[in-house]
């Protein structure tokens, strides 16, 4: 069917984005940290495809930036070398996963060029390459906080939905509180629990712990509700009168009624924690220098100066509503697919 | 009126809950103010040491809860350790601050939705539909930092609107109306941002409410017997649906103090956010406590609310 | 469509004995304080027989349904014995119960409720087998399936199907299946015919006294169609307000006439509007 294709073909885009983003190593040609001062807060590197005399290249190349000779102290192209961009070049060394490293990045120009898609920072670095890994950052906590959420929620909701009376109370009470406590509050209240000033490669995995934290208790009201209706249903009483143990029916029965609004759920929550990280970040309570998150590169248009002036600077947040648009897509569909199947 | 009483107990309770839990979180963090205060050449220790008494920073939790619970009677609601005065003294300006604009903002946002989107539904496929969702959903997406940040941008490059503050105006020096006008200039940009921000996702609701009802049959008998469509829509429809929008209603209040935390930091608007952030930050633990709070009880007193509304509203829970 | 109707003979063993079946709810009403009780079931006794049914009539609202639960154990009575070959199974340890759980099984007034949607009819058929034979392998467990479905007529390609494309009467059949899959010895009827066509009604009779005929099966036959309950059962018992009030062969019981039970109807007439199980 047309609709089946068209989803597999979403899901598919969707997926290989999400590989994108957490392994940015590849796509990006410079590492987040690595400065080059003497150009700082560059516009983006202009692709060019004829060359002064009016000649096409197949193959596109850049110009250097240089220090205008002018009176505004802006930037302009060094004329005097063309770099041309190649493809599948070697370059700085980036760690994959573990203990993987690799030198492959899609593409590059030969050194002393470079090549700033993005634009760069107050320290020179790339914007692009900090946009990339700081998705990976982000998109991650999303993604982690959303399992954690998800799990958390769904356990205290089966308990409390199959087993009923006092802990029914006791998680619904719970619930309740978590619930009354308006979120961004919470997030911070929760934050406020972790020291301050930490390690950044433990901020990151405290960040993701608070944020699931903080979501738990939406998922376990659905879930719990669903539990409470399809463990009244005839066909569980059957498998219980079959002498079906707890977990029997749980597994065979109850669980999978859950499964599409768990992943409904997924769809929805997965943008709303990537913005409470970038949030976080933003506000100087997530992940810190140097490592880069939407959140803390959006943070730099605080400044009056890069506000108005450098335009580059906002695209981390095109990046943000790129996702977002994609995920809201991403989630109709899916709720049209399990509309229907239901 | 007994269903009231209950709901009324369990609404304090659950702020008693939230209290404790807050006070729980708060207090459990590691590294506390009185760190950063000793780094202070202007606090000498014993102030610092006095301090530390007054507030029972010696004590256990329970007892420091209790005296925290004595201050709230009190009013006070705790101390500030940043501004060396009572919580409530920083507290109530800044809330009511924030409230203006979350009022302000929150009443636009729903006279621009409740149309809108009960055009929506009852175009239902139609070009509004269809129109009003894609902007909805390009609105949705776009979080409200890049909103206030874009406002922000707008305001410094046109330099029609004043950035941050709530007035720019030296006071002694201007009659009631420059005064009023001037809080209206400084007014627009976060309503602006909060209204960009919150309008889509009540359209959204509406839509979706207004579309259930507007499919029932006895609509169709309605438009069957030849009413005019809008007095279908307005008469017979919306009573209906007022029951999920009253609940979003009450939603909204509850929201009141918290939803502008973002805006207002970006934006500089002197509210509840900057403050509750600044006292993040610097461990200031009974600022925070009390901002905790006092959005915790608009949020009850915001379900409340929608429930004696929909008691009044809706004859099925008179008569159940 | 007729059935031999033997007198009861008190030398046979009881498969499965109620003795003194009570059940009540306490309520509690919205300010939690305790009101009075509802006595659903009050001293109920009878016997159920290899190869006989036992029909248990009675209005809306005389108990029966909670009775059914009672007897496959989804309700805990408060007082009383269930006693199945002579073991009481309220106060029988895990395992026993689970033993005894083989061979009891209830079949639904509902046959649409009693069968997960989202299951193909295979899965539901064999769904007794994981539950109590889990080292069968699945090729076995195919096997068994087949078996049974073609001693219910249940044909081989309704097994790939959902119980959405079947129809009442086919639900049923599949029920019933999966009911007999473990080989039980006792079959509870919730009101079992009565969401289904006459014709399917005939059918689906028809097969329950084959079945029972040819496996010596109890049924235990809840229903308020008294024409239905004096065809298919050997002993009759009527039950008011959760007590049996009557009990004996249905020529006793519905010839008997002016019992207070029954409102004066037609012989051969349904009792009343279809009962809701609570």
């Amino acid at each position: 069917m047309k609709k089946n294709r068209h989803n597999a073909l979403l899901i598919g885009l969707i997926v290989s984005l999400h590989l994108f983003v957490i392994f940015p190593g590849f796509l990006a040609p410079y590492d987040y940290a690595s400065q080059n001062r003497e150009i700082p807060f560059a516009p983006p590197t202009r692709i060019h495809f004829f060359d002064s005399t009016g000649k096409f290249h197949l193959r596109p190349f850049v110009y250097a930036w240089k220090q205008d000779s002018g009176p505004d102290s802006g930037y302009e192209q060094d004329r005097s070398r063309a770099f041309a961009v190649r493809f599948l070049v070697s370059g700085a060394p980036y760690r994959v996963i573990g203990g993987w490293t690799s030198q492959l990045h899609l593409f590059g120009v030969d050194l002393p060029g470079q090549i700033f898609l993005f634009g760069t920072d107050d320290f020179g670095r790339d914007e692009f390459s900090r946009v990339l890994y700081g998705g990976r950052i982000s998109v991650l906590a999303g993604l982690l906080g959303t399992s954690i959420a998800l799990f958390a929620g769904s356990v205290a909701g089966v308990i409390s939905g199959y087993y009923g009376r006092w802990i029914d109370s006791l998680v619904m009470r719970l619930v309740e509180l978590f619930l009354a406590l308006p979120w961004l509050y919470l997030l911070f209240a929760v934050r406020a629990v972790l020291p301050l000033r930490i390690r950044t490669t433990d901020a990151f995995l405290l960040l993701v712990g608070v944020i699931g934290i903080v979501g738990w208790a939406r998922p376990a009201r659905l879930i719990r509700g669903i539990v409470l209706s399809s463990r009244e249903r005839n066909f569980v009483l059957a498998a219980r009168a079959m002498g079906a143990s707890d977990f029997h029916i749980l597994r065979k029965h109850v669980l999978p009624q859950a499964y599409p609004i768990v992943l409904t759920m997924a769809a929805y929550l997965v943008p709303q924690f990537i913005l409470a990280e970038v949030t976080l970040s933003f506000l100087g309570l997530g992940v810190g220098e140097p490592i880069p998150s939407w959140g803390n590169l959006l943070a730099e248009l605080q400044n009056y100066s890069v506000l108005t002036s450098y335009w580059w600077m906002y695209l981390p947040a095109t990046a943000l509503v790129a996702l977002f648009l994609i995920y809201h897509w991403a989630s109709s569909a899916l709720q049209e697919h399990t509309s229907v199947s239901a | 009126m007994r269903k009231a009483a209950r709901r009324i107990i369990h609404g304090l309770l659950l702020l008693a809950g939230v209290s404790i839990l807050s006070f729980a979180l708060l207090d459990a963090a590691p590294g506390n103010f009185f760190d950063e205060l000793r780094l202070n050449p202007q606090v000498s220790s014993s102030t610092v040491a006095a301090l530390r008494r007054q507030y029972g920073m010696n004590s256990s939790m329970p007892v420091r809860y209790w005296r925290w619970l004595e201050s709230v009677a009190r009013g006070e609601f705790g101390y500030s350790l940043s501004y060396n005065r009572p919580v409530g003294e920083l507290i109530w300006p800044r809330a009511r601050n924030t409230l203006l604009l979350t009022t302000l903002a929150t009443s636009l946002a729903w006279l621009i939705a409740l149309p809108w989107g009960i055009f929506e539904a009852m175009s239902c496929g139609g070009w509004i539909d269809r129109v009003g969702g894609v902007m909805t959903a390009i609105l949705l997406a776009i979080p409200e930092l890049l909103f206030g940040l874009l406002l922000l941008l707008l305001a410094t490059r046109t330099g029609w609107f004043p950035v941050g503050g709530m007035a720019s105006i030296p006071s002694g020096q201007e009659t009631a109306s420059m005064r009023i006008s001037d809080l209206a200039l400084h007014l627009v940009l976060p309503v602006a941002g909060l209204v960009l921000g919150t309008a889509p996702i009540l359209v959204r609701h509406v839509r979706s409410a207004m579309a259930q009802v507007l499919g029932a049959p006895f609509i169709d008998a309605a438009r069957g017997q030849g009413i005019a469509p809008m007095r279908v829509v307005l008469r017979y429809a919306l009573p209906v649906a007022a029951n999920s929008l009253i609940s979003l209603l009450g939603f909204s209040f509850g929201a009141l103090l918290s939803m502008s935390l973002l805006i207002e930091v970006v934006l500089g608007w002197p509210g509840l956010g900057p403050l509750v952030l600044e006292a993040m930050l610097s461990r200031d633990i009974y600022v925070v406590i009390a901002a905790v709070m006092l959005s915790a009880v608009f949020l009850v007193v915001g379900n409340l609310l929608a429930d004696v509304l929909l008691y009044f509203a809706d004859p099925r829970i008179r008569t159940a | 469509m007729t059935t031999e109707k033997t007198r009861v003979s008190s030398s046979d063993q009881a498969l499965l004995a109620a003795r003194g079946l009570t059940l009540r709810y306490s309520r509690r009403n919205a300010l939690g304080l305790e009101r009075p009780a509802i006595t659903a079931l009050d001293g109920i006794s009878f016997n159920l027989f290899a190869g006989r049914t036992l029909a248990i009539v009675g209005p809306s609202g005389s108990g029966k349904s909670s009775l059914a639960r009672c007897l496959v154990l989804l309700e805990h009575p408060s007082a009383g014995q269930i006693l199945y070959r002579g073991e009481n199974l309220l106060a029988a340890k895990r395992d026993r119960l689970k033993a005894a759980r083989r061979e009891i099984h209830l079949i639904f007034q509902d046959s649409a409720s009693a069968l997960n949607p989202g299951f193909t009819i295979e899965e539901i058929v064999s769904e007794p087998l994981l539950i109590h034979e889990q080292t069968l392998r699945a090729a076995e467990r195919q096997r068994r399936v087949r078996e049974i479905a073609s001693q219910i007529e249940l044909p081989e390609e309704w097994l790939a199907r959902k119980p959405l494309d079947l129809s009442g009467g086919q639900k049923q059949r599949v029920a019933i299946a999966r009911a007999l899959i473990l080989e039980p010895k006792i079959l509870i009827l919730d009101e079992a015919l009565a969401s289904l066509d006459v014709s399917a009604q005939g059918q689906i009779a028809n097969l329950l006294i084959a079945l029972q005929k040819l496996h010596s099966l109890a049924y235990a036959y809840i229903t308020h169609d008294l024409t239905m309950a004096a065809t298919l059962a050997h002993e009759v018992a009527v039950l008011k307000s959760g007590r049996i009030v009557h009990l004996g062969t249905p020529a006793q019981v519905f010839t008997a006439g002016q019992h207070a039970s029954d409102a004066p109807l037609p012989a051969g007439s349904r009792s009343g509007e279809t009962v809701t199980v609570p």
